[in-house]
């Protein structure tokens, strides 16, 4: 009995920081909703339905998680490399950006222009990592701080470009900062023509599987590992931690980037400015890296589980009087707790050094 | 004791997910209203409200919900939802609507009546309903033009602090300066200073701009940012310039500086969709675009009786008869207030 009980233990192991995290951000939210008057069963109950109850609702749920399960790849790429960069919007942005255009504009037969787009599109976005990463190793200047300036000048660029030189005056005569329409030959086919559930998910689910394989199974996957664990160490056994990081930030754009590109091709079939931005999805992906401790297949669930209670959240704004603000409070204690277990594991790493200096007592 | 946390959160979470909200099937009509997050912004809690109220009254048999959608993709998720969720009537309301709208109506016509508001969808299988917010704007530019007038300063600069730059907000723009143009025909496009909150609820950058007009000489600034005019507002009452609002009468007797507000009735339209939709014709697709002339669209003291008393001293009997002929004009259609897009609008035409 004792054996079988270690053994469950021991399979639910990884995931006990996630499920304690996002127990804990459903008991505050449970708090917060009694104190709004709301009965906090009855409301999971309908956002569990809004996210899950039939193959409607889970498919926008799978919809819903496709940029999150990229730019969560894109983040634990990085991070796991020991290079904290949150750049994920900026790539986002201009990868969607750049495909869009040139699925518009580009001339020549579909199948090229969707090469082409997508192409671009991420080439895009491993390029603007790649020059975080370049600003870091020749000016020392911190990733955090560049790929997240970067963050704020793409957006308000890319409105710029579209309200100067792209603007759809057709669609609500110019109001909406958005491109044309990509040709409807291009667009991922839905799953089914009632659900919003397009290729693009499956895609993304193939993307995790390399990403897992790379990470997992590759030479450079092991050195990254190492270069996260401990910089210094890796450069002293003969890892070229320079190298590691360039490979690492473009991966890592390129991902970001094809989030936004599956945006494009999946769910509004144009660029529309602020619509990568609004809904946070880089910063929930890089919550789904977090959470996952950098695992791709965890990224997939925690992914899944954060597009969850969005879909989710929306589901409450339309049965319940709730406000639709619950839904974000969930969000953010969820990653609140989940700091939490990060400075804990600092504490532990500060602790243990502690000890070592001490004469390992 | 810590694993044990562990699989209790697990279970926790389980417990919590499992169960389900019920549904009813009945002859009630229901109706979906889908927006942006309805906060304090009176474009849009004009029309919830009026949708409460007619619930309230009972005159019809039906049920609506407000569905806030906080960002574009809430939009196509909610629209989407709302047909699968068997709702009979769907409103949306704002720009935002132009897309799912026109992706759901064309995927499923007869699932539904659709309306939208604010957005002219371009679909045979959607109603569609705009304002002429530049006949609004216009009153309110000519208002502006004759306060500095009298305040002494006839060449502005007449200040504006708007949400968003574009196309946009272009007709609110276009309107302040035409009217403004209307009555002082010596003013240039210089002489108008525009800035923008990229906002419709930061107040406090709405008064940090309305300030910095204010040093550059301005002495009425409009405030065309929603919730955000609050702001300026403030600054208005600190500074002692004046300026109007937006949307609902927002004439307060504690600062005298808000003269007068260019309003928009979503109220008003809300229920004529709502009579239209249980009407023996039902909802009648096609696109109207409403102004002055349908008492939607106007400026209080012009087109409208304030709830509060009018800052006579300023905004005289004398103005207010000019601006009620004005007004006239334009409902007669004699004055015919098109905005053009913006990159091919010439100042004074």
């Amino acid at each position: 009995m004792n054996k079988y009980y270690k053994k469950t233990l021991n399979l639910l192991e990884p995931l006990k920081q996630p499920a304690m995290a996002i127990g804990f951000a459903f008991i505050v939210g449970a708090i917060v909703m009694l104190f709004t008057g709301a009965n906090p069963i009855e409301v999971y109950g309908i956002m569990f339905k809004g996210a899950f109850s039939s193959q409607f609702y889970l498919s926008a749920t799978f919809a819903k998680a496709t940029p999150i399960i990229l730019t969560g790849l894109g983040a634990s790429v990085a991070w796991r490399a020991n290079c904290f960069a949150i750049g994920g919007e900026g790539q986002m942005i201009f990868g969607a950006l750049t495909a869009a255009l040139i699925a518009i504009y580009l001339p020549g037969p579909l199948w090229i222009r969707i090469i082409i787009s997508m192409i671009g599109g991420v080439a895009v976005g491993g390029g603007m990592s790649l020059f975080s990463a370049y600003l870091f190793d020749k000016l020392q200047m911190s990733l955090s701080i560049s790929t997240l300036m970067m963050n704020y000048s793409s957006k308000f660029l890319a409105m710029g470009l579209v309200v100067m030189f792209f603007l759809d005056t057709t669609s609500t005569g110019g109001m909406l900062k958005q491109t044309k329409q990509i040709p409807e030959g291009m667009r991922f086919p839905r799953v089914n023509a009632d659900y919003a559930l397009t290729i693009g998910f499956f895609i993304a689910v193939i993307i995790v599987l390399l990403v897992w394989f790379l990470l997992n199974k590759t030479k450079y996957g092991y050195e990254s590992k190492m270069t996260g664990y401990n910089p210094e160490f890796s450069r002293f056994g003969g890892i070229n931690a320079k190298r590691i990081m360039y490979l690492s930030l473009f991966i890592s754009g390129v991902l970001s980037a094809f989030a936004g590109v599956s945006e494009v091709y999946g769910t509004y079939f144009r660029y529309v400015s602020g619509s990568l931005v609004s809904g946070g999805t880089a910063w929930i992906g890089l919550n789904a890296a977090l959470i996952s401790a950098y695992n791709p297949i965890g990224v997939l669930i925690s992914s899944i589980i954060l597009a969850s209670i969005q879909t989710g959240g929306t589901a409450i704004s339309r049965f319940t009087d709730v406000p639709l603000e619950i839904s974000q409070i969930l969000q953010g204690c969820i990653t609140l707790f989940i700091s939490a277990k990060i400075i804990i594991k600092w504490r532990r790493k500060k602790k243990l050094i502690k000890v070592v200096e001490e004469g390992g007592n | 004791m810590k694993k044990l946390l562990g699989i209790l959160s697990v279970v926790f979470v389980v417990v919590l997910l499992v169960g389900c909200g019920g549904s009813d099937d009945s002859d009630t009509k229901r109706i979906a209203f889908i927006t942006d997050p309805v906060g304090t912004n009176p474009f849009l809690t004009q029309a919830t409200e009026k949708l409460e109220e007619i619930y309230n009254a009972g005159t019809y048999d039906m049920e609506y919900s407000i569905m806030e959608s906080q960002d574009s993709g809430a939009w196509l998720d909610n629209v989407r939802a709302a047909v699968e969720e068997d709702y009979d009537l769907i409103i949306a309301i704002g720009w935002q609507a132009w897309d799912p709208m026109n992706e759901i109506a064309d995927q499923y016509p007869d699932a539904a009546e659709y309306v939208c508001i604010d957005t002219d969808c371009a679909n045979d299988n959607i109603k569609s309903i705009t304002f002429n917010a530049a006949e609004g704007a216009y009153l309110i530019g000519a208002m502006a033009a004759l306060v500095v007038d009298e305040l002494g300063f006839p060449e502005g600069p007449i200040g504006a602090v708007h949400a968003n730059p574009g196309q946009g907000s272009f007709p609110w723009r276009f309107g302040l300066m035409e009217g403004a143009h209307y009555i002082n025909s010596d003013l240039e496009m210089d002489d108008f200073i525009f800035n923008y909150t990229s906002s419709y609820s930061d107040a406090a950058l709405a008064k940090e701009l309305a300030l910095g007009q204010y040093a550059q000489g301005a002495r009425f600034i409009n405030g065309a940012s929603a919730v955000a005019d609050f702001g300026t507002f403030e600054a208005a009452l600190e500074k002692g310039f004046y300026t109007s609002g937006q949307d609902a009468d927002r004439t307060n007797p504690d600062n005298p500086y808000i003269l007068s507000t260019q309003v928009k009735y979503t109220g008003v339209v809300t229920e004529n969709i709502v009579d239209e939709f249980f009407s023996e014709t039902g909802i009648i697709t096609g696109h109207t675009e409403l102004g002055l002339a349908d008492d939607v669209v106007g400026a209080i003291y012009i087109t409208d009786d304030g709830t509060n008393p009018r800052n006579s001293a300023i905004l005289t009997d004398e103005m207010i008869v000019i601006l009620r002929e004005l007004a006239e004009k334009i409902r007669s259609g004699e004055l015919v207030v098109t905005v053009p897009l913006e990159e091919d609008y010439i100042f004074g035409e």
